[in-house]
């Protein structure tokens, strides 16, 4: 009885938290896709070809007029300064 | 400026004058705003419920001793950890008609015949859009909830083994009744965030298909910046910000007599 219970439980953990881990599993999958990849059908888990080029990509679009890793440098900045002040 | 004519559209000559209650007259007798009202009640208590049922789950589960504890607690954040622009444009993508994974899953284990737009179907989209909300919402409140289970003292269940209780009325008769003031004050938190929470709605559907989920901010927002009627969406703004302010003042109550104590 005991055994049963604890399974259960262990199978319950499991489930929530499969629920709550797919969406960004399925993130992570989607940004290794090459962009076929991504509307494909029957959909992939695993990419086939895995390739970093969404990255490197993402690294030198603009957003704006300025390149994304400029305005990532710069919301880390701001951010770090905002909890300065709110820590002080 | 909800007191004050302000629709742009048709600007008169006299500017932005007084109208009195013109703008909350119009706006309490339009079909689109009665429409919307019902839809965020429906919103709020399905994704408060759920949230909180899913969460309270989690944490009883996730207080108990197994392997890999450590592990199911981090994962279980990550929702809450993820910004919500991003997670609903993932969202978006698992719900595609013709090639999201939601659909491909239900359909090859043939819980349905045919490929459902989640987004398009307007039967569908409010249940889509309350699923992501749920998705997003319940990891804050099993954090929450795991804090105050910590906090209950063990001598209680100590003291209900001795007097021979099983674990089920353990769970009834104390975590549950210990588990209170928490509970409510969470309870609050979130119908406060959700009568304000417009991101994920938005991005995933703009209030489409043909209105089904067009909750409060939404619909404010479109009469504000859509429909150019400053006025009408001030005066819905109110509105909302009462419905609010009700909830705000359980909660500081509720607050202060958790300090009291």
């Amino acid at each position: 009885m005991r055994k049963i219970g604890k399974t259960a439980r262990i199978i319950l953990i499991a489930i929530i938290c499969l629920f709550a881990v797919f969406p960004f599993f399925w993130m992570l999958s989607t940004s290794f896709k090459i962009p076929q990849e991504v509307y494909s059908f029957p959909p992939k888990f695993i990419p086939q070809e895995a390739t970093l080029s969404g990255y490197a990509e993402v690294r030198s679009a603009k957003i704006y007029g300025k390149r994304y890793d400029c305005r990532f440098r710069k919301t880390m900045i701001t951010t770090l300064q905002i909890n300065n002040i709110d820590f002080n | 400026m909800s007191f004050q004519y302000w629709y742009l559209v048709k600007p008169k000559p006299n500017g932005n004058y007084f109208v009195g209650i013109e703008n909350y007259k119009n706006i309490i007798s339009s079909h689109y705003f009665k429409n919307s009202v019902g839809i965020t009640l429906i919103y709020i208590a399905v994704t408060v419920a759920f949230r909180f049922i899913i969460g309270l789950f989690a944490a009883l589960l996730l207080n108990t001793r197994f392997l890999g504890r450590g592990l199911a607690r981090a994962l279980l954040i990550i929702p809450w950890a993820v910004p919500e622009v991003v997670a609903t444009l993932v969202w978006i993508l698992m719900y595609d008609q013709k090639y999201g994974i939601i659909n491909y899953l239900l359909t090859n284990f043939h819980f349905i015949g045919s490929n459902i737009g989640f987004l398009i179907d307007p039967k569908v989209a409010l249940p889509a859009a309350m699923a992501v909300n749920i998705w997003k919402g319940f990891p804050f409140v099993a954090i929450m909830l795991l804090a105050g289970l910590q906090s209950i003292p063990q001598e209680l269940y100590e003291a209900s083994t001795v007097d021979g209780a099983n674990s089920l009325q353990k769970t009834i008769k104390i975590t549950l009744p210990m588990l209170k003031p928490v509970s409510v004050i969470v309870f609050l938190l979130l119908v406060i965030w959700t009568i304000k929470d417009f991101a994920i709605a938005y991005l995933l559907a703009k209030g489409g298909p043909s209105r089904a989920t067009e909750i409060l901010t939404i619909f404010i927002y479109q009469t504000g910046f859509k429909n150019f009627d400053f006025g009408e969406a001030a005066a819905g703004g109110m509105i909302m910000l009462l419905f609010s302010l009700l909830f705000t003042y359980f909660y500081l109550k509720m607050t202060k007599e958790g300090e009291s104590v």
